[in-house]
């Protein structure tokens, strides 16, 4: 498809978003005017009260994407790592900063050993579910793969659902609604409708969660290394690779432990390294 | 893609926004080429006299944007030192606004992309950030403390570590 046409798509989801937003206001005036009680009424009474009770900022809410930006700005200019103090700040402000920090980027933890030795790390990735890295796993999220349902609400109304509607609605998205942020779609967003859903509140799918492959100590070398396959040329604490993490544990324990001593042997024998990162 | 109005090729060519509030905003083509959006629609030929519809961008903000992407466009190549040095100033100076502008230039700028700006909203953001304990942050951003108390207890100790290089303030959070 041109980029030509995915603009008339979207000069036509101009139209029918002001359609749809007309027939918003005309419903509220429904509302105000006391012709139709019931639902409208009961929603706009909603839609009033709700601020009242909580004076929220826009801040609390900008977009993900954006303040994970403000994030990166605020570790490249710490210059004290081992504090991250900013950082820690940032995540204590309110809800939604401190979900976007703990949940959205890999966590860092501390070790016994201080700062200088191997860190831990766990990377919660909420667009893949775990089955994806088991044999004959999919990564949901491919646009055939999409299920339009759970995305009616944002998508329906800005386009009269033609066929070519899929592969432009990323585009169209960041056109109509800059806050919402499409291209990382939480998987437990659209689990729903992919996974057909499930009213006990039982989530069958978890996400993937990565976590670093623990290094060896090495007793000549004396310093921890982990096998990069001559990739890696500069020792840093900083290099790892992530692993996917192999407990089958439902999701709820939140800091997982270090697999026990006799099991990591096993365990990455099995496994495949799925992110490696180091200086060279 | 080529565009096919007469005058498309003429970089002095005005080239007209609009507001998701109406307003009409003019720029040269050259300015409004630092938005990834707005370059698009010029060379998808959807830049008419009527001006290319900004849904959600309201005219303050965007008449911010126009005046930066218009000083960036005119020192865009081949700055001496004392013309980037002013190019310094004038974004320092730019972005020396209140929170609830910065606000609508970080959401706008980013809805266009206009790689700059972003990058000058975002800075200015972490800038604000830094160094304030989030009692001040919440101030600074009018932001509601919506944890419980339970759970803020639960922050501090386990932020205790973070601030152990740093003097402890009484209170941290």
């Amino acid at each position: 498809m041109s980029f030509r046409s995915i603009v008339r798509d979207v000069r036509d989801g101009f139209g029918s978003l002001s359609r749809r937003s007309f027939e918003v206001t005309l419903a509220s005036l429904y509302g105000l005017t006391g012709h139709h009680k019931g639902k409208t009424q009961s929603s706009l009474d909603e839609l009033h009260d709700s601020p009242a009770i909580l004076p929220e900022s826009r801040w609390a809410s900008l977009p993900p994407e954006l303040l994970r930006e403000v994030i990166r700005r605020l570790e490249a200019d710490e210059s004290t790592w081992p504090s991250r103090r900013n950082v820690v700040c940032f995540a204590a402000v309110c809800r939604t900063w401190r979900e976007i920090l703990v949940l959205e980027t890999v966590s860092y933890e501390l070790n016994v050993l201080g700062t200088r030795g191997p860190r831990r790390m766990r990377c919660i990735m909420h667009s893949i579910p775990a089955s994806s890295v088991e044999p004959g796993g999919i990564v949901p999220g491919q646009p055939e793969q999409i299920i339009p349902r759970a995305l009616e609400d944002s998508f329906r109304s800005t386009t009269s659902s033609s066929q070519s509607f899929r592969s432009t609605t990323s585009f169209s998205k960041s056109i109509m609604d800059p806050s919402m942020d499409f291209n990382s779609a939480r998987f437990s967003d659209i689990n729903g409708s992919i996974m057909g859903g499930d009213d006990n509140g039982e989530i069958k799918e978890r996400p993937l969660v990565l976590r670093n492959k623990p290094p060896r100590w090495h007793e000549q070398l004396q310093c921890w290394c982990l096998n990069f396959r001559g990739r890696v040329t500069i020792a840093s604490v900083k290099n790892f690779q992530l692993v996917a993490a192999p407990s089958p544990h439902p999701a709820g324990a939140p800091t997982p432990s270090q697999p026990g001593p006799a099991d990591p042997e096993k365990i990455h024998q099995k496994i495949t390294v799925l992110v490696s990162s180091g200086e060279c | 893609m080529a565009a096919a109005t007469d005058d498309a090729g003429d970089s002095n060519e005005m080239i007209r926004v609009v507001s998701s509030d109406g307003e009409h905003f003019e720029m040269p083509e050259a300015a409004a080429n630092l938005s990834l959006v707005l370059r698009h629609m010029i060379e998808d030929d959807c830049a008419d006299a009527a001006g290319i519809p900004l849904a959600v961008v309201a005219a303050k903000p965007l008449a911010k944007i126009v005046d930066y992407c218009t000083k960036h466009a005119a020192k865009s190549s081949g700055l001496t030192i004392e013309e980037a040095e002013e190019l310094k100033r004038f974004d320092a100076e730019f972005i020396e606004v209140d929170t609830d502008m910065l606000y609508d230039l970080l959401v706008a700028a980013d809805f266009m992309g206009v790689e700059g700006l972003s990058k000058l909203a975002v800075q200015r953001t972490a800038d604000l950030i830094k160094g304030k304990t989030p009692e001040q942050n919440r101030e600074t951003f009018g932001i509601v403390n919506d944890f419980t108390p339970e759970e803020e207890e639960e922050i501090c100790k386990e932020n205790e570590w973070a601030f152990q290089i740093t003097k402890p303030p009484s209170r941290l959070c």
